[in-house]
């Protein structure tokens, strides 16, 4: 469940921002698997409103979308329609995954363990969800994590800077790349890759135009701006106008993105389930 | 309603047994916790804070299921 933002009002514009970028990369591990695609059974953990699960399900023979919000579970529902994992929404918390054990070959998890835990509890749900994600794994499964460095949330969007009180509050909810590989190890994962996607950008529709920071429906697909005050987003806009009436807007923009091309934007962290000595 | 398929995956939050739709068919049973979780459009809502306790008189034999 997210700790600051409300996905259940959020539910209603979300797509308009929000792609299922890096669905490619996720395809490409869950190929590289033993079984086939058509053999394999896959939990979307946190997976609001079925982006990705949709693209998965093209080839993955079962599906499974596990999200807290209902809002963005009802999208997920509108969208498989009448197909038969129309039926495959859950809502729980999914630091506590309600499936029985061994049983999925591989589970997803896009942009949503920042949301499990408040800053002062040292990632305490992000380690339950480790615990139920290797209860649930079949031996080998793979947890495919699809995060942010601490350095990607600084500079992977041009608007960071401008942003800064967010970004601040939001390093101590995202584990650094460091951390998470140690709680991973710590649960019984094994860390055996790493991508980032340096030229896909999460809201690409609407990113290079200043003007979408003034959108609400474009701004609630960045759960940054959840954390920033009434007054503090007021002194971001205040900034960008500043930035476009004075003509800086297109250098400074120019230049913030070549941090962003060398960092990207999010990282994905691929972990294979260790078998217990 | 929920699919047979799905309704296999599915456990108990809280103790990870097994779960069984109510004849009603918009409640899953975790007879091992004696609570209730409801289905709200097709949706299980597997969560402590949502669950209804069961009534002892309300227990359901195994065979009341589907």
């Amino acid at each position: 469940m997210s700790k600051y933002a409300d996905y259940d009002s959020i539910s209603k514009t979300y797509d308009q921002s929000r792609k299922p970028v890096g669905i490619e990369i996720i395809m490409g591990f869950l190929a590289s698997m033993s079984k086939p695609l058509n053999e394999l059974v896959v939990l979307d953990a946190g997976c609001g409103t079925g982006n990705y699960a949709m693209r998965l399900r093209e080839k993955i023979a079962r599906v499974v979308g596990a999200d807290f919000s209902l809002g963005m579970l009802q999208q997920y529902q509108k969208k498989f329609g009448t197909d038969k994992a129309n039926d495959s929404a859950v809502r729980c918390d999914i630091s506590e995954l309600p499936f029985s054990g061994e049983l999925f070959d591989a589970i997803i998890c896009n942009q949503s363990l920042h949301h499990l835990d408040q800053p002062e509890d040292d990632f305490a749900n992000q380690q339950k969800f480790f615990e139920h994600a290797y209860r649930i794994l079949k031996p080998e499964g793979l947890l495919i994590i699809n995060t942010i460095t601490h350095e990607q949330l600084h500079d992977g969007v041009w608007w960071g800077r401008l942003i800064k009180p967010a970004v601040e509050r939001m390093t101590h909810r995202f584990t650094s790349a460091v951390k998470l590989d140690e709680l991973l190890s710590k649960h019984n994962f094994e860390i055996t890759n790493r991508v980032v996607p340096v030229d896909t950008i999460i809201q690409e529709e609407g990113y290079f135009n200043p003007e979408s920071l003034r959108q609400q429906a474009f701004r609630n697909g960045d759960s940054h701006f959840s954390l920033l005050s009434e007054a503090e987003l007021a002194d971001v806009l205040r900034q960008l106008a500043e930035l476009e009436s004075s003509g800086a807007i297109g250098p400074y923009i120019e230049q913030r993105e070549k941090l962003r091309e060398q960092l990207g934007q999010f990282t994905f962290f691929v972990a294979r389930k260790r078998r217990q000595a | 309603m929920i699919e047979q398929e799905l309704l296999n995956m599915l456990a108990c939050p809280a103790c990870q047994g097994a779960l069984r739709l109510a004849p009603s068919g918009d409640e899953l049973i975790c007879q091992a916790e004696r609570v209730a979780y409801p289905v709200i459009g097709g949706i299980p809502i597997l969560m402590a804070a949502e669950a209804r306790r069961m009534a002892q008189a309300e227990a359901l034999p195994l065979s009341c299921c589907v």
